[in-house]
């Protein structure tokens, strides 16, 4: 553990990962081996993908790259646990989902305004025409940001169990299967949570997008 | 097929779990419902503006943040001794650094017949326990030395500021 920590600190200065090209399980294996640089390309591999899934299901920024880095720090502590039997992924996204899961229903305790949400708003009301793209037209860039907000909108509008489940399909294209390992539910559970997500989900935006 | 059973089953439509007949059903019944055809558009111009959408990247101090994080996590889930191995533990302790200090001061290159001097000065020793230097593979330095077995650990001494090593005792057969 000591030796791992000390890669690790020299990990932001560590050459290129040796692991390109081995699947995740190898590199699974390399770190329980105590190659604390797997941990890097595992930290590589799957922050900007957590990010984005988490991101997309709790609709806050900055809480989310909290929620991931906790995904790391659990993968980290776990993973000797870890029954490499099944899809590291398929891991990863189950401690993240949970997390996402709970954050959302602390949430829902504890409801309060995001500055963070009421900030987000302003900026993209008040951005400075400068800093868009001017090769593209005025009202490309409007409705392409138009849809954009609608999109990410819609989505934070599906309740949390049915969110999930859209995201990992619709945005991770994730099998039903590994939906079901994730979520914890059965195949049943997980298409007609899918099914009611893409409902709702229709009903919200197709009158956005007329 | 209606527009409710149209509604139910998009999702077996829209992922390809029906075989051609179904899927025909489906197809015919958008080109002559258009409420239907609509709620199919949107979500599939909504999916694919979802699935377009910029994915956040993660702020520059994501690594150092996480690295730092998992370091004190390390450190403050350091495991309590086992309570039958306290005297052992403290025996290992001093042999390992004691070999540590000595290695870091001395060692130039590797030379597994040399005794280690925590081993001659050693303890109440009962078994055996291999001692290398981790780390890059050239720099593994077997030897033995006799301490009372207490636990797979490892330590890490500064002594080689430039290059820290590792000493990793393992279970030996008695």
């Amino acid at each position: 553990m000591t030796l791992l920590r000390e890669k690790i600190r020299q990990t932001p200065t560590a050459p290129p990962s040796p692991f390109q090209g081995l699947g995740d399980s190898e590199v699974v294996q390399k770190f329980l081996d105590s190659d604390a640089r797997a941990f890097t390309e595992l930290v590589v591999r799957y922050q900007s993908r957590l990010l984005n899934f988490v991101y997309r299901t709790i609709g806050d920024r900055e809480r989310a790259e909290d929620l991931v880095q906790e995904v790391f720090v659990r993968v980290y502590r776990h993973l000797h646990r870890f029954d490499q039997a099944k899809k590291f992924s398929t891991w990863i996204y189950t401690i993240a989902s949970n997390l996402a899961k709970n954050e959302l229903r602390n949430r829902s305790r504890n409801p309060l305004v995001l500055f963070q949400t009421i900030k987000k708003q302003w900026e993209s009301d008040s951005r400075p025409l400068q800093f868009e793209d001017t090769s593209a037209r005025p009202d490309d860039l409007f409705r392409k940001r138009h849809l954009r907000e609608t999109v990410e909108w819609a989505v934070a509008q599906l309740p949390e169990h049915h969110r999930v489940v859209f995201v990992l399909r619709e945005l991770e294209g994730r099998s039903y299967e590994e939906i079901a390992d994730i979520t914890k539910c059965n195949l049943g559970t997980v298409k007609s949570r899918l099914n009611r997500a893409r409902n709702n989900f229709a009903a919200v935006i197709a009158p956005q997008l007329e | 097929m209606n527009c409710s059973q149209f509604r139910q089953f998009y999702s077996d439509f829209a992922d390809g779990f029906l075989d051609e007949a179904e899927a025909a059903d489906f197809q015919v019944h958008m080109v002559e419902c258009a409420a239907c055809r609509r709620f199919h558009d949107a979500l599939q111009r909504g999916c694919s503006a979802l699935q377009g959408l910029e994915p956040p990247a993660p702020s520059g101090d994501f690594d150092s943040r996480l690295f730092d994080r998992i370091m004190r996590e390390c450190e403050q889930e350091a495991p309590p001794p086992r309570p039958w191995s306290r005297f052992a533990g403290a025996a290992l302790v001093v042999a390992a650094f004691g070999l540590a200090a000595w290695e870091g001061s001395s060692w130039t290159t590797p030379n597994p017949r040399r005794p280690a001097r925590a081993a001659r000065q050693g303890s109440n020793a009962t078994e055996s326990f291999v001692v290398r230097f981790a780390g890059d593979t050239s720099l593994r330095y077997p030897g033995r030395f006799p301490v009372v077995p207490v636990s797979r650990d490892t330590f890490v001494s500064s002594a080689r500021p430039a290059q820290s090593f590792e000493i990793t005792v393992d279970w030996m057969t008695p």
